[in-house]
């Protein structure tokens, strides 16, 4: 016997047992989905059973129903109607100008059987920072939540229209520039040789990226700089080569949430730093 | 690294002594617009007139222009500049000559005082042509922008010579050709031979710098070359020889398509740029393209048309919409970093310091681009109209915007050295 609660992943009912997708899947059509094997990889690690019911438009009785004769017993805990209390629009729905919102209904895309991730994504990269996506579907799209919720949406709010209706509110995070210039002045530092080193000493060799910039032609060096910070993961570091302190790029940087420090060597070679803070 | 070349910026005496005074002589214009704002509704040759547009010219255009080019020829060719005292001294013989022939001009003393004033500028550009000429020898790359820069200030020296031997001609009259016909060619070959092959040099440059943009047309400036040198030779040949008849349109229309082919290759330089923001300078600086454009699809009518409303209307388009709105954008993407790199550049030891941005207020940028539109726009219906109340609420539209850039250009230039941490 598995002992499991509302709060049970998805992925952990098929692991234990396999079943579990068809049984899922029979209890409402958008859980279907769990039989994609694709669809499971992205749906079933992230969502827990009361999300699953949530999204399918359905209860965790009935889960309780169709799972329990697979060996899974649900542990007694304090029930979860405090969840379907219709919450409230947040603030910052209310107050935004319902025609800017920006709408899109992705049944269509679903009935024809395809995944409309990309799309949402590409669209939400599109919203501009502050205003609102508005997702329509019909059920919960849990899994967009948390991934949109990691970095790029502020917050997030369910609107279920109706059964076959729901409307997913994301409000896109303002630039960050703006909640870090007040520290753009912090962000600027010219190192003499103990400091500079000292820094480069918090990167390893593995996590600092080096390049030499000093041979290309403008506007090359900048565009190098740029392109390779967009790559760079997080935690490490870019090394730069360069023959002058390139001040247009610092401008460039200014708005984004990067520490330079210069190592301004003599005339033709500086050594510069830059990470994430 | 000894195969590096690397340019020395110059130091700052041959570079901010022209801002400052171009800053301030463009309050200077500001101000006489707005205390003779009926010499608008006159001919255009006029004390008065002849005093504001070489102010404009001289004063601020030229100004401002030597200033960046001293700055941004050694960036540019990654070459030190050839000699940074003859810069300096430069700013000498150009605000002296400037003061002289000005004054005269407003008072209309013709004489010795008016052609040293003259003659004194045509040092100033015989100096800074061989400056140029020095300095971008050894220049390899950018070909096609440092004949540009180089044509444009061949230009400038004819356009100046032309004007001393006017100024000359006031005195003691020796030109068999009528004086206002060679102010025309004078005028002409300042603005399609000086500011337009300078500006059309620099920007080809500076903008995909500044964007981020790539453009592999490059056959669009040649050909911007070619056209905007032919269309300019071609009205001076004939304007000399035959007189300036209505033959002017076409070569108006050579220069045009020499203005269209640099303009088409910024315009792919937008289009392929890695910098989505949209930033203050390239709005000014298409309302300067605009102002350009619209001044030579004016031609006509100031060929045509009697009286001198569409003329007044064409040398403002050029030297407050056109050459003004460039500055006043330009500015603040060249002092701020000349500034930051005096003073910082080469600070050591673990020192936070302000970025160049931090140097000037940017909200006030942002007010000076809104009154620019205005001041433009009132201006121009003023001419238009050919009232002088308008004209001079335009004026003090003008004013606002002069001590709004001046307030920042000297905020720059003041700045004091300071450590954050």
């Amino acid at each position: 016997m598995e002992m499991i609660t509302a709060k049970t992943k998805i992925s952990e009912l098929i692991k234990f047992n396999s079943k579990s997708v068809d049984a899922i899947a029979s209890l409402a059509k958008p859980l279907e989905k769990l039989k994609n094997p694709i669809l499971r990889k992205i749906m079933a690690s992230r969502v827990t059973i009361a999300e699953a019911a949530k999204m399918g438009g359905t209860t965790v009785e009935e889960f309780k129903r169709v799972l329990s004769p697979l060996g899974f017993t649900f542990e007694n805990e304090t029930s979860n109607t405090a969840e379907s209390v219709v919450e409230t629009k947040p603030d910052w729905l209310l107050n935004a100008d319902p025609s800017r919102i920006d709408q899109y209904d992705v049944r269509p895309i679903i009935d024809n059987g395809a995944d409309p991730l990309k799309e949402i994504l590409h669209r939400f990269k599109e919203v501009e920072p502050g205003k609102i996506l508005c997702i329509i579907n019909n059920f919960v799209p849990t899994p967009l939540i948390h991934l949109l919720k990691q970095e790029k949406a502020e917050a997030t709010f369910v609107e279920t229209v109706s059964e076959k209706e729901f409307r997913t509110y994301f409000l896109k995070k303002e630039k960050e520039y703006s909640h870090s210039a007040v520290t753009a002045e912090e962000k600027l530092l010219m190192d003499n040789e103990e400091s500079f080193t000292a820094t480069c000493k918090r990167f390893p060799p593995e996590n600092t990226k080096t390049i030499d910039v000093r041979e290309l032609e403008m506007p090359g060096p900048m565009q190098l700089i740029l392109t390779e910070l967009e790559e760079l993961p997080a935690g490490n570091a870019l090394f730069i080569n360069h023959k002058r302190i390139p001040v247009y790029l610092l401008e460039e940087l200014a708005d984004k949430n990067y520490e330079v420090h210069i190592r301004n060597i003599q005339e033709g070679d500086v050594k510069m730093l830059i990470f994430k803070k | 690294m000894a195969h590096i070349n690397i340019g020395k910026a110059p130091g700052n005496g041959a570079v901010l002594p022209f801002y400052a005074t171009g800053a301030v002589m463009f309050l200077v214009l500001c101000f006489l617009m707005l205390f003779s704002p009926e010499t608008f509704t006159k001919h255009y040759f006029t004390p008065h007139l002849l005093t504001m547009v070489h102010i404009a010219a001289l004063g601020w255009g030229t100004m401002i222009i030597f200033g960046a080019a001293h700055q941004l020829l050694p960036v540019i060719c990654e070459q030190d500049l050839y000699s940074e005292k003859m810069a300096g001294f430069v700013w000498y013989t150009l605000t002296i000559g400037m003061i002289l022939l000005t004054v005269n001009f407003w008072k209309l003393t013709v004489g010795w005082l008016m052609i040293s004033g003259g003659s004194l500028i045509v040092l100033s550009v015989i100096l800074y042509l061989f400056n140029v000429l020095k300095t971008s020898r050894i220049c390899k790359k950018y070909s096609i922008q440092k004949l540009f820069v180089i044509s444009s200030a061949i230009w400038l020296l004819f356009t100046v010579v032309m004007g001393l031997l006017l100024a000359i001609n006031l005195k003691f009259p020796f030109f068999k050709v009528s004086h206002l016909e060679i102010l025309k060619l004078h005028a002409h070959v300042g603005f399609a031979g000086w500011f337009l092959q300078l500006i059309t040099g620099v920007s080809s440059k500076l903008v995909p710098m500044f964007l981020l943009g790539k453009s592999k047309k490059d056959y669009l400036l040649k050909w911007a070359f070619i056209c905007q040198n032919a269309g300019l030779i071609l009205f001076l040949a004939d304007g000399y020889f035959l007189g300036v008849t209505p033959r002017v349109l076409i070569y108006g229309v050579i220069v045009l398509a020499g203005v269209l082919f640099w303009l088409l290759y910024l315009f792919d330089n937008y289009k392929n740029r890695l910098r989505k923001r949209v930033e203050l300078l390239m709005k000014h600086s298409f309302l300067s393209f605009l102002a350009l454009l619209i001044s030579i699809i004016l031609i006509p009518a100031v060929y045509f048309s009697n009286g001198y409303r569409w003329t007044m209307l064409y040398g403002t388009l050029i030297f407050m919409g056109w050459i003004t709105s460039i500055i006043l954008g330009k500015t603040f993407k060249t002092l701020p970093f000349i500034i930051w790199n005096d003073h910082y550049k080469n600070l050591s030891g673990k020192v936070k310091v302000p970025l160049p941005k931090d140097l000037y207020s940017e909200k006030l940028t942002i007010w000076q681009f809104r009154i620019f539109i205005s001041a433009f726009l009132v201006f121009a219906l003023g001419l238009v109209l050919q009232n002088v109340m308008v004209i001079r609420f335009g004026a003090a539209l003008w004013c606002v915007v002069a001590i709004i850039y001046n307030v920042n250009v000297f905020k720059l230039i003041f700045h004091k050295q300071k450590k954050i941490s």
